[in-house]
């Protein structure tokens, strides 16, 4: 067996929140709450999720720049959650990351060149001036953009331009993970399937492994090995991406297949709405987390919190049921 | 009457290698009540298009045309006046939340501040109206997000707290630049039908810019697509999304993801347009889209395309159209 390139262990992301306008004490908001999984080197995870279930905060507890409250995270073994901040930037080559959004990441006064080349001046990676300026257009021509780009400032680009930037950027060290936070969200169709076919051929020539923190599930079903899906704080659901999407084992992950829009009309479909407000991550409901908004819920699922258990299909679900019933 | 219309829009940037023409002559008009989308892809000026109508592009900027709008046009406005339009008559969602979001206030006190600047709503009315705004996007347990920071909100939900600041106001147009591109489909389902609803209920007219062409099918009732600050094509959402006729809409359509549902195959690749937008700096007299297209004739790289009715309510600039008899 070959050692994952990335593994994350029982993590826990917790952060300290006021309870309301006159609570007193503090109270914690579970954003990352005992999640666990692995990537291979050279594959795709991604995770899905709906908005504000702990994808980024996720993310960014790996890359630490959060501090994980509890849990373990090793990267090619090497145990990152462990690591003084010295031996972590050492390490930052080897994992870099797209972040959701673009304008808050590049540095508004450095060049386009110089933002793409720092990773390689800062790991020794380049050699001359030359070598460097040969790099940055080789990577601004896979991502896209005009050698040009290179003399000018962020501001002077379009939203999904600067997306493009932040990509170049994280592929220049030629790392071993990217953690891809919505990174082509921003991208319109075509671009987005020149990044997504750029990333899968890098991933065939050099093992490259990506985190693909998504809510584009077209896009994750081009893209993705595996996928985890996640609601308030946990993973509901992990496996295959074919089983995951011909016959998901997880409510949830069946109402979010559901609800994508598709152009022609022909293919729209009826969306299964989910009742009810998403729960407060800091008072999660009891048992199942899903169960305040799950069509099947019944009384065990309040009582008892479902583990992961696999299925049939290989991919595992947390539910207390066996088997979904079927769609009218 | 129009609601507003834009009329042979162009926006140059000054550079040292001469004016930069993101926006190249864009006509385009949008009726009370009605919803158009600008589609296109990265970097064809849909945002300085819209950052031009909001005035809101450097002191340096130059515009060309006019953007008439409630009997004036806006690109005569003083900055003064127009900032009586902006947040008020005019709401806009930006495309990047942060660049829109003051990270040293809270939420709740910037979409109250914008009440009682452009409604004169008293303290308490304005944040009751910001915390009605938050739980109408979505916001889960407003009355605890209402005193948070930006940086405390996930990537979506600072984006359904710009676009709850842009509706705040009951603008007459709103203009919502990739307003879901941070939110997964069950919230964009919400947010979708509250822009319709505003549209609806307020006679407001709405600019819509997306990459997502599911989006479109749900919300627009017309379609503009534009290529390298030029308009390419427009009609109804239909006749775009079920009969496009521009080489390059058809790229687009064809690049659009689709849910497969698994099939048990390994994920294929993306299909890609050819080639990428030509950069603003290079001189294009004919069709932009010509060094591109596979159905180009020289004379397409020599002459600007014609207008071109393919049918009711749908036109095409392109040479090889064949016009409604
Ligand atoms: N301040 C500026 N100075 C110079 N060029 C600019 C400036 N702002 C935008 N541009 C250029 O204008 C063109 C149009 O940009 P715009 O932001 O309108 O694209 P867009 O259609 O919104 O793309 P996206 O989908 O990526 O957001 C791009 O080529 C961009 O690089
Ligand atoms: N710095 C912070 N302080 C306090 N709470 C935070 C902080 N960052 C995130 N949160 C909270 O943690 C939860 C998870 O946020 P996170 O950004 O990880 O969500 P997400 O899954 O990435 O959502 P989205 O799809 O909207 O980006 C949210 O409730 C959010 O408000
Ligand atoms: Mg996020
Ligand atoms: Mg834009």
């Amino acid at each position: 067996m070959t050692t994952p390139i990335l593994d994350v262990h029982q993590l826990r992301t917790w952060y300290p929140v006021r309870r309301g306008l006159l609570g007193r004490g503090a109270a914690w908001l579970r954003a990352v709450d005992d999640v666990t999984f692995t990537v291979m080197r050279g594959e795709t995870l991604a995770i899905v999720g709906e908005s504000g279930c702990g994808k980024s905060t996720l993310g960014r507890t790996i890359l630490r720049f959060v501090e994980p409250t509890e849990g373990n995270v090793w990267l090619d073994g090497h145990r990152i959650t462990e690591m003084s901040r010295v031996e972590l930037r050492r390490l930052r080559r080897h994992m870099q990351v797209v972040f959701q959004d673009p304008a808050s990441s590049l540095s508004p006064r450095m060049r386009v060149r110089d933002i793409i080349a720092e990773p390689l001046v800062n790991f020794g990676l380049a050699g001359d001036r030359a070598a460097v300026d040969a790099r940055v257009a080789d990577l601004l021509c896979q991502v896209g953009l005009p050698r040009s780009a290179a003399e000018r400032y962020p501001h002077e680009f379009s939203g999904g331009q600067r997306q493009r930037i932040a990509i170049a950027r994280a592929l220049a060290p030629e790392p071993d993970l990217i953690i891809c936070d919505e990174a082509v969200s921003a991208l319109d169709t075509s671009s987005k399937a020149q990044i997504v076919n750029l990333l899968s051929d890098l991933q065939q020539r050099l093992g490259l492994a990506l985190l693909f923190i998504s809510h584009d599930l077209a896009v994750v079903e081009h893209i993705a090995d595996r996928v985890a899906v996640m609601y308030l704080g946990k993973i509901v659901e992990i496996g295959e991406r074919a089983a995951l999407f011909e016959q998901p084992a997880h409510p949830y992950t069946r109402a979010l297949l559901s609800a994508v829009l598709d152009p022609s009309p022909a293919r729209r479909h009826a969306r299964i709405m989910l009742r009810g407000e998403v729960p407060s991550p800091i008072d999660p409901p009891s048992g199942c987390r899903f169960r305040t908004r799950c069509p099947y819920a019944f009384d065990r699922c309040a009582a008892e919190e479902p583990e992961l258990r696999e299925r049939p299909n290989g991919q595992s679900a947390a539910c207390h049921l066996d088997a979904l019933p079927a769609l009218s | 009457m129009a609601l507003i219309e834009v009329d042979a829009l162009s926006t140059l940037f000054p550079s040292g290698e001469g004016d930069l023409r993101a926006v190249d002559g864009l006509s385009f008009a949008v009726q009370p009540g009605e919803t158009v989308a600008i589609v296109g892809e990265s970097g064809s000026g849909k945002s300085v298009t819209v950052m031009s109508i909001m005035r809101l592009l450097g002191a340096a900027t130059r515009h060309e045309g006019a953007v008439r709008f409630e009997g004036r046009d806006l690109l005569a406005l003083s900055e003064a006046e127009m900032r009586k339009v902006r947040g008020n008559r005019i709401g806009m969602i930006f495309q990047e939340p942060m660049t829109a979001l003051n990270p040293v206030q809270t939420i709740g006190s910037q979409i109250a501040e914008s009440l009682r600047l452009h409604r004169g709503l008293s303290r308490r009315d304005s944040r009751a109206r910001a915390l009605e705004m938050l739980s109408l996007v979505g916001i889960p347990a407003p009355e605890r997000r209402i005193d948070e920071y930006p940086h405390q909100l996930s990537g979506g939900m600072r984006q359904r707290v710009m676009i709850a600041m842009a509706l705040a106001c009951d603008p007459a147009l709103l203009i919502a630049d990739e307003p879901t591109t941070a939110l997964d489909v069950t919230v964009q389902a919400q947010i979708l039908d509250l822009i319709r609803e505003q549209a609806r209920k307020l006679g407001a007219g709405v600019i819509l810019i997306t990459h997502d062409l599911g989006v479109v099918a749900e919300l627009a009732d017309r379609v503009i697509v534009v290529y390298a600050g030029r308009k390419v094509e427009e009609g109804t959402a239909a006749e775009i999304l079920d009969r496009p006729r521009h080489p390059y809409t058809r790229g687009l359509l064809e690049a659009t993801p689709r849910l497969r549902g698994g099939g048990g195959h390994r994920a294929g690749r993306m299909t890609e347009i050819p080639g990428n937008v030509p950069g603003l700096a290079e001189i294009l007299a004919g069709c932009a889209f010509e060094p591109r297209c596979a159905h180009a004739q020289p004379c397409c790289r020599i002459e600007r395309p014609p207008e071109v009715p393919v049918a009711q309510d749908h036109l095409v600039v392109c040479r090889r159209a064949e016009p409604v008899s």
